[in-house]
């Protein structure tokens, strides 16, 4: 294995997981919020739906995927006729990555809006905040580092996902071969060399984003939590 | 000077568009070796074109043709395989080439302590594990059929230590894993401290043969039937006898 | 008579308790006062528009909030009101600048930067700018949150409990802010206080709430001293309030005079001028019939009988001595003096027995 073939793995693994955290940010984050703030009917059902990917054997996770998005699938024939392709293409990686990220960001969130105290946000509303500055100024500040470190849970899980991908990716070199991936067909290949170098940068990789989360959090102990202020009733 | 290749290699990589010219062939592992080498002469003669390989088992290849995937290529181990793609009309048949053959060895690990000289030794109680991939994958299949055809197939049964594809089952076997494996001929030369304990007869071996052709839905049409057709020419030929591939047999003779 | 400025149709029911509020001022500060559990609270937040199952009628500083007609309501953002919290409430990722600087994200806020700097300079917090609410003492707190809700250019302020999370020697601190804003203010404030020193202090009308219900409106201490609300006030700790200012000072004592020349001496030096509240308990005022002759009470007030009231063993003396002061002594003690509305008497107040409460 080359350098380049080790760059290019690594660049891929990371561009999936970057692309599968970013798109189910958004998505993972509104129910988060939505479970952590409202009551309705059928809400644990809807929270156990979400939890599935997680629990799921990844490999079910991954055949869901390719019956569904798979060219006989249901939005398989809809992407073809919009001449996309989404099976054994990185997109599919990125997907599979997301779809098992998702829970784990759904449920990070969650717990980190159930801990902000609502009344900064009915104060942030007298204040002249529309219900959306609101979120943006003052709940998702606050919960910031729940969010975050959930991200970064679907982020480094997207980086090792590994059963769904291989069913709805392939294991293709230079266009679905994360690292995962590499390591496995590697080893199958007794290739122990190449696969610990896949590893290393697996290592790297998740490390990495690690260190970024705990820089970007600042480590300053009472910054992210309304702890300061609470319980004084 | 690694590590600053790698980081270059990764920037680029990041912004890198799909390539044009660039053929996917998916190949069974046991080509591995050869048909690198067959690529780099290809992309050496197509200026432009690159060839990206994908290899496994022959069977696992076939499922993600067939589940989609943006193959341009197609080698299978064995005849069957591509039968059934085109018989799905996945693959072309009027580009279908055969491009070898080969033949069965029974690898030992270097741990197993009694000499194994013919299919019967295969039932001593020191052969704990035999490894050999699944029936779907053409390895596995062709070794079924010999040890069917001499009679062992069910009493070594339980003794199967199942594997994804040839080179798995070679892997097994060099790292102890597994007592005996049975592998191509070919695979045999990769070894690192198993050995060919034996060659099935002649009359026992089963009939094995590489077929290739290109995708019907390949994104470079021309340059997959390019691809194909140059396997069957005099230099890939070489190549893949150098290999240790047998030159591909007459199909009608089946 | 023009219609009152302040209008409060409110009716609520949950868990139990219900709430049922009608309510007309047009004084600028009112005071509601009631005990704890009273719904004092749910209906300020019922006026900021935060209770959405409530049936309100509220027309505050002269705009209406929610109706006249059924079902017109202002969003809580669209309100103006300035809020400020029982326990401050400082969003804890900000600094104090940020936070008191919060509501200029709305991009409207009336007066802007000079809103900022006004409410800076009068809650004195310019050197606590940098600082997050976790760095701050209870009092400081307690400033900003007052200064996040004026610098946020509201139509009126609402306080809730604004001292009831502080200390007791934090408190005169934070109210002498207050009454400053208070005065220098020119919105109507609703301050809700369960403190009858703050309703006297700060109010210029109390409305007295119990169990949901309004049980007496009027003057502060009119109301707060009347024999109806009596039975609360006093459980709440009513007493005498005086509001004051240095008029001369000493080396260990000061004197101090009310605007309408009550002269008190404090066993404290304090700057001139300085404005000082203090509380004085009835039981602790004596009333002598005849000019004392040498006592230790560093304070003889000449003073007229307004009123008395008896209630079997004990009674109530209201004196005037420049500023009302109410006595409380006992039945026989009047029968002695033979006090009636009218007789001269002298108002004894040792000086430790006055409190400083802002």
């Amino acid at each position: 294995m080359t350098a380049g073939e080790l760059a290019e793995i690594t660049g891929l693994t990371l561009r999936v997981g970057a692309v599968a955290t970013a798109a189910i940010l958004p998505p993972a984050v509104a129910l988060g919020l939505l479970f952590a703030r409202r009551s309705f009917r059928g809400k644990s059902i809807a929270q156990a739906l979400v939890a599935l990917p997680m629990v799921l054997p990844p490999v079910a996770v991954g055949l869901a995927l390719l019956l569904l998005l798979g060219q006989r699938g249901p939005l398989g024939g809809l992407w073809s006729r919009l001449g996309i392709e989404i099976v054994f293409t990185w997109w599919a990686a990125a997907i599979a990555a997301g779809v098992v990220g998702f829970p784990l960001l759904a449920r990070a969130s969650e717990q980190a809006f159930a801990a902000v105290d609502p009344s900064y946000e009915r104060l942030a509303r007298t204040l002249g905040l529309s219900p959306l500055q609101v979120f943006f100024r003052v709940t998702l500040p606050l919960a910031r580092r729940g969010v975050l470190y959930g991200a970064l849970f679907a982020f480094t899980r997207a980086l090792g996902e590994f059963g769904a991908t291989a069913l709805v990716a392939g294991i293709l070199p230079g266009r679905t071969e994360t690292l995962a991936l590499g390591i496995y067909s590697r080893v199958q290949l007794a290739e122990d060399g190449d696969a610990l170098a896949l590893c290393a940068a697996s290592f790297a990789l998740a490390l990495a984003a690690m260190l970024l989360a705990e820089g970007w959090l600042g480590g300053g102990a009472a910054s992210g939590t309304p702890g300061g202020e609470r319980g004084r009733r | 000077m690694r590590t600053a290749g790698f980081v270059l290699a990764l920037a680029a990589l990041l912004a890198r568009p799909a390539g044009a010219d660039e053929l996917l062939v998916a190949a069974a592992v046991s080509l591995r070796e050869p048909l690198a080498t067959i690529a780099r002469v290809f992309e050496a003669e197509h200026t432009g074109a690159r060839v990206q390989l994908a290899f496994g088992a022959s069977s696992t290849l076939a499922a993600q043709a067939r589940a989609g995937a943006p193959l341009d290529v197609l080698i299978a181990a064995d005849a069957e395989t591509l039968d059934a793609l085109a018989a799905a009309g996945l693959v072309r048949t009027d580009r279908r080439v055969v491009l070898a053959g080969n033949r069965l060895v029974v690898l030992a690990s270097a741990e197993l302590r009694i000499p194994l000289a013919r299919a019967a030794d295969l039932a001593r109680p020191e052969v704990r594990r035999i490894a050999l991939p699944e029936r779907g994958v053409p390895l596995g299949h062709y070794a079924r059929e010999w040890l069917a055809g001499v009679g062992l197939l069910a009493s070594l049964a339980p003794r199967f230590v199942i594997t994804e594809h040839a080179r798995a089952t070679l892997a097994a076997v060099d790292a102890g894993h597994a007592d005996a494996g049975i592998v191509y001929a070919t695979d045999a030369r990769a070894a690192r401290s198993a050995h060919v304990a034996f060659i099935p007869t002649a009359g026992e071996q089963p009939r094995i043969v590489y077929v290739a052709a290109p995708l019907t839905n390949a994104r470079a049409p021309a340059l997959a039937a390019q691809f194909v057709a140059a396997l069957a020419r005099a230099d890939a030929q070489r190549i893949l006898v150098a290999a240790g591939f047998l030159p591909p047999p007459d199909e009608t003779s089946r | 008579m023009s219609e009152a400025s302040t209008q409060i149709r409110v009716a609520l029911s949950r868990g139990g308790f219900a709430l049922d509020i009608d309510a007309a001022w047009s004084e600028r500060v009112a005071v509601i006062f009631g005990p704890s559990g009273s719904g004092k609270s749910t209906l300020l937040e019922t006026l900021l528009g935060l209770v959405p199952a409530a049936h309100a009628r509220v027309k505050l500083a002269g705009v209406w909030l929610d109706g006249p007609e059924p079902g017109v309501r202002l969003r809580p953002e669209q309100r103006r009101l300035g809020w400020v919290p029982q326990d401050a409430r400082l969003f804890p990722h900000l600094t104090v600048e940020q936070n008191v600087r919060f509501a200029e994200a709305r991009g409207d806020v009336a007066g802007g930067s000079a809103a900022f700097s006004r409410a800076i300079e009068a809650l004195e917090i310019g050197d606590l700018l940098a600082r997050r609410a976790h760095e701050l003492s209870g009092g400081e707190r307690q400033r900003v949150a007052i200064a996040r809700a004026l610098a946020s250019g509201p139509r009126a302020l609402l306080l809730d409990e604004p001292l009831a999370s502080l200390d007791l020697p934090l408190r005169a601190r934070v109210l002498r802010h207050l009454l400053r804003v208070r005065d220098e203010l020119e919105i109507p404030l609703v301050w809700i206080t369960h403190d009858p020193d703050e309703a006297q202090l700060a109010g210029d009308r109390v409305i007295v709430i119990e169990h949901g219900r309004v049980v007496a409106s009027g003057p502060p201490r009119e109301v707060l001293w009347s024999r109806a609300v009596l039975p609360l006030s006093e459980a709440l700790g009513l007493e005498n309030v005086i509001d004051a200012r240095v008029a001369s000072t000493g080396a260990h004592e000061c004197s101090v005079e009310t605007a309408r020349g009550l002269r008190l001496v404090l066993p404290i030096s304090l700057p001139v001028g300085e404005r000082v509240c203090l509380g004085l308990r009835a039981h602790d005022v004596l009333v002598s019939a005849d000019p004392p002759g040498r006592v230790s009470a560093r304070n003889v007030l000449p003073a007229r009988v307004t009123n008395v009231e008896i209630e079997g063993g004990d009674a109530r003396v209201t004196l005037d001595a420049g500023e009302p002061l109410v006595a409380k002594l006992t039945a026989g003690a009047i029968e002695r003096l033979a006090l009636r509305p009218g007789s001269q008497v002298y108002a004894l107040i040792k000086s430790q027995t006055l409190r400083r409460i802002a």
